[in-house]
């Protein structure tokens, strides 16, 4: 047997198999030898922390994914709730008519008309003016940008 | 069912002499020194309701505490509440000061070894713990796990690979 000894093969060794061929390699190879020592070693120091009982801090490090899971969560259960608190539109409470109102007012001021005006609504006219004027101004600037 | 006056004193005898060992054990596969003594209190009152001890009892001891150790970590609520106190138990219960073990290893080793060993599956603890650290043959694993000597010598290797591999990523 010529070729070097895999980990597995080292490691049945050192747990007491393997056949004999590969023993005799293990004999024969001063590197696979070397592993043999090395993997041995390691095995030693693996089994003395194993024995002396868990170190300070060796937490996994899943606990830092549990915060974040729990963070999530905690999001998720707030947005939930809040659409749940939300009423549907049909049965809104005595304060849902001052927001009807409030946006007949807005639509009313926004497309405000000549018979508006004629009524006297002066800030309606002022709105209007002004939506007009920026109009105006935006138009010249598409002009000076596109040319004649 | 009581064990005779004899059979007490053996009793006794193996619980001065094992319950340091089984605790360990205990603590290797469950991560949480609580969940350990309590599996361990479970392994001796089991070996106290025998009428005499068993023929082997340092196997038997082992082979009831990996069992049982086993059915804590099934059941779906151990999991919950080992997740939750996992930091405080880890911190709380580690020896506290330098121990020769400590100075030899060094902290951040040791550390990195008891993360990696319980990311290994379950099975891959068992075979690790019986294998390595109790000294038992692949067979005596086998029949002890229900497993085929193969399925132990995969899960031996895979344990090996990985615990070496977190070794070197310290030195």
């Amino acid at each position: 047997m010529s070729r070097c000894l895999t980990e597995r093969t080292l490691m049945l060794l050192q747990a007491g198999e393997g056949r004999a061929e590969e023993r005799a390699h293990l004999r024969a190879c001063p590197r696979c030898a070397a592993r043999d020592r090395a993997l041995e070693d390691e095995l030693g120091v693996i089994a003395d922390a194993l024995r002396a009982g868990p170190a300070p801090g060796a937490a996994r490090p899943r606990l830092r994914w549990r915060a974040v899971g729990a963070l999530a969560a905690s999001v998720a259960l707030a947005v939930g709730a809040a659409w749940l608190w939300r009423a549907p539109p049909g049965a809104l409470p005595r304060g849902g008519g001052d927001v009807s109102a409030l946006v007949e007012d807005l639509a009313g001021t926004l497309f405000a008309t000549s018979e508006d005006t004629a009524a006297g609504d002066q800030s309606a006219v002022d709105v209007a003016d002004e939506a007009a004027a920026s109009f105006d101004e935006d138009d010249e600037l598409a002009l000076l940008f596109e040319g004649p | 069912m009581k064990p005779s006056a004899s059979g007490q004193l053996h009793h006794d005898a193996l619980y001065r002499a094992q319950h340091g060992r089984v605790l360990a054990l205990c603590r290797l596969l469950l991560a949480d020194h609580h969940e350990a003594e309590e599996v361990c209190h479970e392994v001796f009152v089991k070996l106290f309701d025998q009428r005499a001890a068993p023929p082997a009892p340092e196997r038997w001891l082992t082979r009831v505490a990996v069992n049982a150790c086993r059915d804590r970590r099934r059941a779906g609520w151990w999991r919950r509440w080992r997740e939750r106190g996992e930091e405080f138990v880890e911190a709380e219960h580690a020896t506290p000061g330098p121990t020769p073990e400590e100075a030899a290893l060094g902290l951040e080793e040791r550390q990195r070894i008891w993360r990696v060993f319980h990311r290994l599956s379950a099975r891959q603890q068992e075979v690790f713990a019986l294998r390595q650290l109790e000294g038992w043959s692949t067979d005596e694993v086998a029949e002890t796990l229900g497993l085929s000597s193969g399925s132990v010598k995969r899960h031996l290797f895979r344990a090996t690979h990985q615990l070496r591999a977190a070794l070197r990523g310290t030195r």
